[in-house]
């Protein structure tokens, strides 16, 4: 049945050496070089301390197009969610399942707060992640079981709860997080976006288009925690 | 695709002329290249990833086989299922089959130039499926039944209007009937009707900018999240890829990642990146049942070994193209197949044979532009002449051009004969001079055409030296 | 010994690679660059067997008869500390020859050993020689196209900027793109003749949009090109190898210009 399978492997087989000696060293260092999983190279602006890592995500988000903003609290950030909703005139949110963010009194503000994945139509989402990863300002966020990856795309506007803690400088380092948060989970989870702004198109003619597919902005909610 | 790349010469005139097309190679010129440039300055490590990415992807092309077999048992134990495809026609027939499988009726496709390698539009159209593409360039492609010129901005070869108009022809049916030549309304118009189609679709399609053999996930690089929502709305998630995108872990993936988005576009990373890892888990609420990941040879394992072999380190980042000026003046088309500009004139004689292609490599001035672009350091004009190396061995280059070589190859070699031609040169040459130039040599149409050719000082320096050499030595006889 | 050269037996000899086309169009070339190592203190031989690099059936994919000129070449040069050409292009070439020769160790290593002692004539004279005393006064504005062959393969690209630096009177305006190709290309701009057209008109308009009045560059082939086009269109900018106003020669018409 795999007939194409066998064929291209011995093709690439034979492009090598494949005797005894060979072929076991060869295995071994693809064998190691995946158990390392070792960085290669991460650039001087992966690394930081915490202010300088905070420092620079918040830049390279804001320059990559998104909107980002602090609160001491993650009650005073859901406040400004709210706020900010409600001066544009959005009436619905969809979220993951999160305790704390049902409990928020969304209503009062005219706010109806809905738990399930999003639908062609939603106004606004608003997810977690595991990490900021201040480098290229890019959020990591992971599918789960009350996680759905249609929030990250179909609403119009994805809201952001970033804790402080979880900025990281470099790719590597949100990769760490990761393997962390697998071990725990038993293993990958079918969807990691890596977000870097909002949906964008130069398709015509070359000039910058906000909103193609996804959403037509994106907007981190760093909450600081010491 | 159909073939066009053997009449180079004749789609290379027809560009040069087309006005609108050299208005939008002009966006391109003003475009990407002068952002690379930004986003590399930014990054002071840029050329060092450079040389690791190489090395690395040597390093990966030397152990192939058994990073797709780890790829292979990963993506498997997560719940993929990854088919091989020597050639064109098995991959397109597995996609087939699984369309079927699930009684598919309409695919969505996110942008992949493996499909249009494969040319599997038309092959799932005339077997019944309906393959819708997501991505706003390919969109407006397949509605005026057009090809990428282009690999990652696939419609740049056209202007506003040419999209105002096959949107004006298409949408009336979706409610859009008014014409308008507003970008953002073009774009907003395509989103709403794009967003009926991701919702319908049986199938989504897409390509994969990565492989990783660690996890077992595929990873594909948008910044419009069409290929987001191509691979998570539908029940069944089709992965077309090649053999040689597989990278061993996410730690060698970011080495890539980092150089791929600011070589392509010059963004510092491109808006989504995302990796897909299996179906969706049974606990998850969205995301598809099924995950396939297709893996096509098509003509790869052949380069492996070969002198070609360095072709494979390809990330396919366009940064060849947005810096040739050869693409830059007769854009992707006129190269007469699916993949344009450096790439493709090294990569296109492989996939569709040499005495099809033989113009591409040919068609350069080995500026060496592409080479000192490249962010995996493929020495793309060496490859270029290795093709034509293969033509003269195969005696594909055109006669009168072996002749021509023939017969100066017999004065270079010969170094009186060689001055007396010289000799001769200068003197008809400068015979043939007005005003110091010549505005018709017939010999030389391909040059006088279009420009003068200056006339030479008088006499050769050959001669002219031995002449100052023998007065020298009379002189210092003399004295 | 020629008695009127009264070096010193110190001297270190260069060889000149003159190049086919300097040879033919221009000698002139040949004979600043000439002017040139001997003001840099050096003492000038012409190989009298020299003919082309073999560029020409490289670029053609005919490697039996490069390998042939590339022995030749070889054979030429082989006694000279140094080999010097007023072409990036030309003496790139010469870079290339180790390749032609993987399978023939012994003729590699000969070519190896050539590359090693083959510059291009302004780096030559900045990076090797690291020449002071160009005298020569040009009162006009030059502008410089960055042939590719000596720019991407032996990062030419300071050296002449800085020689020229010396120049009384010289006042350089960079024009837009220097480093893009002007579209000659060797036997391309015959081969494909309308794109190169389109490639070289680019490049006059940078050029004319420079403001300069003078254009230089260190490759015949790539002045040839630009200087006919700049004609053709009526562009009134002259052109000059760049070694003609480092060795204050230019009492000769510009490339194109009419003899007085
Ligand atoms: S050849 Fe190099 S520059 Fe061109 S697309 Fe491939 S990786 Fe990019």
């Amino acid at each position: 049945m795999n007939s194409g399978r066998e064929q291209i492997l011995a093709k690439l087989r034979a492009k090598r050496d494949t005797s005894d000696a060979a072929e076991q060293a060869a295995r071994q260092r693809v064998a190691e070089r995946i158990q390392h999983h070792a960085p290669v190279l991460i650039p001087a602006r992966g690394l930081g301390d915490k202010a300088e890592l905070l420092a620079r995500f918040q830049q390279m988000a804001t320059e990559a197009i998104a909107d980002v903003s602090l609160h001491e609290t993650e009650t005073a950030a859901l406040a400004a969610i709210a706020d900010q909703l409600q001066q544009q005139g959005i009436t619905s949110l969809v979220t993951t399942a999160d305790a704390q963010w049902q409990q928020h009194d969304w209503a009062s503000q005219g706010i109806q707060c809905q738990v399930r994945p999003a639908q062609v139509g939603d106004h606004a989402s608003l997810t977690p992640c595991l990490a900021g990863i201040a480098e290229t300002g890019t959020l990591m966020i992971t599918s789960a079981p009350h996680h759905p990856t249609t929030l990250h795309f179909l609403p119009d506007w994805h809201l952001v709860m970033l804790r402080s803690s979880q900025i990281v400088g470099s790719y590597e380092d949100a990769w760490t997080r990761l393997r962390q948060q697998n071990q725990q989970t038993g293993g990958m989870p079918r969807t990691v976006n890596m977000i870097t702004g909002a949906s964008r198109s130069a398709d015509i003619e070359q000039r910058l288009q906000m909103g193609a597919h996804g959403p037509k902005r994106l907007i981190i909610f760093i909450v600081m925690e010491n | 695709m159909e073939i066009h790349s053997p009449e180079f010469k004749a789609n290379a005139r027809i560009a040069l002329h087309d006005a609108s097309l050299q208005k939008a190679l002009g966006n391109l010129r003003d475009g990407f290249p002068r952002k690379r440039a930004i986003a590399v300055s930014r990054l002071p490590e840029f050329e060092q990833l450079r040389d690791q990415a190489r090395d690395l992807k040597n390093h990966i092309l030397s152990h192939l086989d058994l990073y797709l077999e780890t790829f292979e048992r990963n993506c498997t134990a997560n719940g993929g299922q990854v088919h091989w495809a020597a050639d064109a026609e098995q991959a397109r027939q597995q996609i087939l089959d699984i369309c079927r499988s699930v009684g598919a009726k309409t695919v969505t496709k996110g942008k992949s130039m493996i499909s249009e390698e494969i040319n599997l539009n038309d092959y799932l159209e005339q077997h019944g499926v309906q393959p819708v593409e997501t991505d706003l360039g390919e969109y407006i492609l397949q509605l005026r039944h057009d090809h990428p010129s282009h690999i990652i901005a696939p419609a740049i070869h056209l202007n506003l209007e040419d999209v105002s108009d096959a949107f004006h022809e298409h949408h009336p049916k979706y409610g859009f009937t008014e014409r308008t030549e507003d970008a953002a309304e073009l774009m907003a118009e395509a989103r709403t009707v794009m967003r009926k189609h991701f919702v319908a679709a049986d199938v989504g399609i897409t390509g994969a900018n990565f492989l990783v053999a660690e996890t077992g996930s595929s990873i594909i690089v948008t910044n419009e999240g069409n290929g987001d929502l191509t691979q998570t709305l539908p029940k069944v998630h089709i992965v077309i890829t090649s053999i040689e995108k597989v990278v061993p872990t996410l730690e060698d993936m970011s080495l890539f990642l980092r150089l791929l988005a600011r070589s392509a576009t010059g963004q510092e990373f491109s808006v989504y990146n995302t990796l897909s890892t299996g179906p969706r888990r049974s606990t998850d609420q969205d995301g598809p049942e099924q995950y396939h990941v297709i893996l096509l040879d098509n003509g790869r394992s052949d380069m492996l070994g070969s002198e070609f072999q360095d072709m494979l380190r390809c990330i396919r980042c366009s940064a060849c193209m947005n810096h040739c000026p050869v693409y830059g003046s007769v854009g992707g088309h006129a190269y007469g197949w699916v993949y344009p500009g450096p790439m493709g004139s090294v990569l296109t004689p492989q996939l569709i044979g040499v005495d099809q292609a033989g113009h591409l490599p040919n068609a350069s001035t080995f500026c060496g532009k592409c080479e000192s672009v490249c962010p995996v350091r493929i020495p793309l004009p060496k490859l270029m002449r290795h093709w034509r190396e293969r033509e003269f061995e195969r005696h594909l280059t055109p006669s009168t051009v072996r002749q021509g070589l023939w017969g100066w190859a017999a004065f270079a070699k010969r170094p009186t004969l060689y001055r007396w031609m010289s000799r001769s040169a200068n003197f008809l040459l400068r015979r043939l001079a007005r005003n110091g130039r010549i505005s018709k040599l017939p010999l030389a149409t391909g040059w006088t055409d279009w420009r003068d050719m200056p006339a030479p000082q008088q006499g050769t320096f050959m001669d002219q030296w031995k002449k100052r050499q023998q007065s020298e030595q009379q002189q210092g006889g003399l004295l | 010994m020629p008695a009127v050269h009264t070096y010193t037996p110190a001297r270190p000899k260069v060889a000149l690679f003159v190049t086919c086309l300097v040879d033919m169009f221009r000698p002139g070339v040949g004979f600043a660059a000439v002017k040139l190592l001997e003001q840099a203190g050096y003492s000038v031989e012409v190989p009298p067997t020299q003919t082309c690099c073999g560029q020409p059936a490289f670029n053609s994919g005919d490697r039996l008869t490069t390998k042939d000129i590339a022995r030749q070449v070889i054979d030429a040069f082989e006694d000279y500390p140094y080999v010097v050409g007023p072409s990036g292009s030309c003496i790139g070439m010469l870079h290339h020859y180790p390749e032609l020769f993987a399978d023939e160790p012994a003729w590699q290593q000969r070519a190896e050993k050539l590359a090693t002692r083959a510059w291009e004539l302004t780096s030559f004279l900045q990076d090797v020689a690291q020449f002071q005393g160009i005298d020569a006064q040009f009162d006009g504005t030059v502008t410089y196209h960055d042939s590719c062959s000596g720019l991407r393969e032996l990062g030419v690209k300071q050296q002449p900027r800085t020689l020229l630096g010396q120049v009384k009177g010289l006042e350089l305006k960079e024009m837009e793109e220097s480093e893009t190709c002007c579209g000659f290309g060797g036997t391309f701009c015959v081969k494909y003749p309308d794109i190169s057209n389109r490639m070289v008109s680019n490049k006059t308009r940078f050029i004319k949009d420079s403001g300069a009045n003078t254009l230089l560059g260190g490759d015949l082939g790539c002045l040839l090109n630009m200087a006919g086009k700049l004609k053709r269109e009526g562009i009134d900018v002259q052109v000059r190898h760049v070694a003609e106003v480092l060795a204050d020669a230019c009492h000769q018409p510009a490339i194109g210009d009419a003899e007085v």
